[in-house]
């Protein structure tokens, strides 16, 4: 592809420490590219709301840029990327109580197909599933996620979240009870 | 198809939450495109060179990003998301008419694609001396209302010596393994990983061609932990004649 010369030719340095590998424009582009609509699902399934979900990717991946000279090659890349993601979810949950930002309800036109009562069968049980997810204190629900949704394991999730196995195994462990906990007390309550 | 208002298994609704993967609008991914392109220049440069709105989050606003793209688009033009050289976005390749070129070290080919890239090991330009770990922070209690919540500590022998009866079952030590279990039921009768221990015994048990007795405690296993995440797995174990590894 030629490249024509654009109206500002910036030479851009290490964005990383000193002796540490360069994070190149290419391996950026690479990494959003692969991995961000994995971490606008990590956002997402950490409670973030809909209209705040661009802003915090963004944020998300700024973040992992300035980092980038702090990953571990030999370890796998989604569990250090979520452990970003739910740092960023985690301080915007702080601040977004003092918001007075009220989204509009998603309007849901009526549905004229055949199947209609099983899609919506489904998405009834979608928001049994997300329901129950938020029943979970976030930092049990990070472990969960990792865990039952993303599948990794639990030596990983230590590591890329920065807590000891064991407590990696405990808040898992309370994550498994809360889940099941949520299931069973809005299944009752929906019946 | 069961409806949400009968018990519904926890397993099915995991699969479910699994199975919910959003994909990422077009524009919005664009959009953040854009805007990490821009990040990292309000990064790297002097303020002078770039508006410091663009670093202090003032960026974020809804309403300035509207107003701010009509004079960004006349300095960066339709080009401006492809700086990056994301041609995964673009739907052709095409030229840097009016934009901001980076020019990065040449350690990659300027026509190298980058749509859809697999996952790739991460390079390492040359072997450098660990730089000092920083790593994302933990997470703190986020709400001061909210209960003191205290994760209960599983000790960390009781935790290694179940380990050891999972990797004596992976090598195909199956005797090795249930004897190991059996001890840390001796050890720790009150375990918080009682059900891993049980799911765990069951697998052993098949691997063992102990047929019999592992159907009656994987009954017993979701007569006890009905809700149990594990409940599929130790059902599947017994569904079937499989060999566990030998």
């Amino acid at each position: 592809m030629t490249q024509t010369p654009g109206l500002l030719e910036v030479e851009l340095p290490p964005f990383a420490h000193a002796n540490a590998a360069p994070l190149t424009r290419a391996r950026a582009s690479e990494l959003f590219a692969t991995h961000g609509n994995y971490v606008w699902n990590a956002l997402r399934r950490l409670g973030v709301r809909r209209e705040d979900l661009e802003d915090l990717t963004h944020d998300t991946f700024v973040t992992v840029y300035k980092h980038w000279a702090s990953f571990d090659a030999e370890r796998p890349v989604r569990p250090w990327l979520f452990g970003f993601a739910l740092r960023v979810a985690s301080d915007h949950r702080r601040l977004a109580r003092h918001r007075l930002e009220v989204s509009a309800p998603e309007h849901e036109p009526h549905d004229e197909r055949p199947d209609a009562a099983d899609v919506l069968l489904q998405k009834e049980r979608e928001a049994l599933a997300h329901a129950a997810l938020s029943a979970i204190e976030l930092s049990r629900r990070a472990v969960f996620i990792l865990h039952e949704l993303d599948g990794s394991t639990v030596p990983e999730i230590a590591a890329a979240l920065q807590i000891p196995v064991a407590t990696a195994y405990s808040r898992l462990r309370l994550a498994r009870e809360d889940f099941a906990g949520a299931v069973k007390r809005l299944s009752l309550r929906a019946g | 198809m069961s409806t949400p208002r009968e018990e519904a298994s926890v397993e099915s609704l995991l699969g479910s939450l699994r199975g919910d993967v959003e994909e990422m609008r077009t524009f919005a991914r664009r959009r953040i495109a854009a805007r990490l392109t821009l990040s990292v220049l309000a990064q790297v440069f002097a303020p002078a060179l770039v508006p410091s709105f663009f670093s202090n989050g003032f960026f974020r606003s809804k309403g300035f990003a509207v107003g701010l793209a009509l004079p960004l688009g006349m300095v960066l033009g339709a080009s401006g998301y492809a700086v990056l050289q994301d041609h995964h976005l673009a739907t052709k390749p095409r030229e840097l008419t009016a934009a901001i070129a980076l020019k990065l070290p040449p350690s990659v080919p300027n026509g190298a694609t980058l749509s859809p890239p697999p996952p790739v090991p991460i390079e390492v330009a040359a072997p450098v001396p660990a730089p000092p770990a920083v790593s994302p922070p933990l997470v703190r209690p986020h709400s001061p209302h909210a209960p003191a919540l205290r994760d209960t500590l599983i000790p960390n022998r009781e935790l290694s010596q179940l380990e050891k009866a999972r990797t004596l079952l992976t090598e195909g030590q199956v005797t090795a393994t249930l004897a190991q279990v059996r001890k840390h039921v001796i050890s720790y009768p009150h375990s918080a990983l009682e059900q891993e221990r049980q799911a765990l015994y069951v697998k052993a048990l098949v691997a063992a061609d102990r047929m019999i007795e592992a159907r009656v405690r994987a009954a017993a296993f979701v007569k006890r932990f009905p809700n149990s995440p594990l409940r599929g797995s130790v059902e599947k174990a017994v569904a079937v004649d499989s060999v566990m590894v030998r």
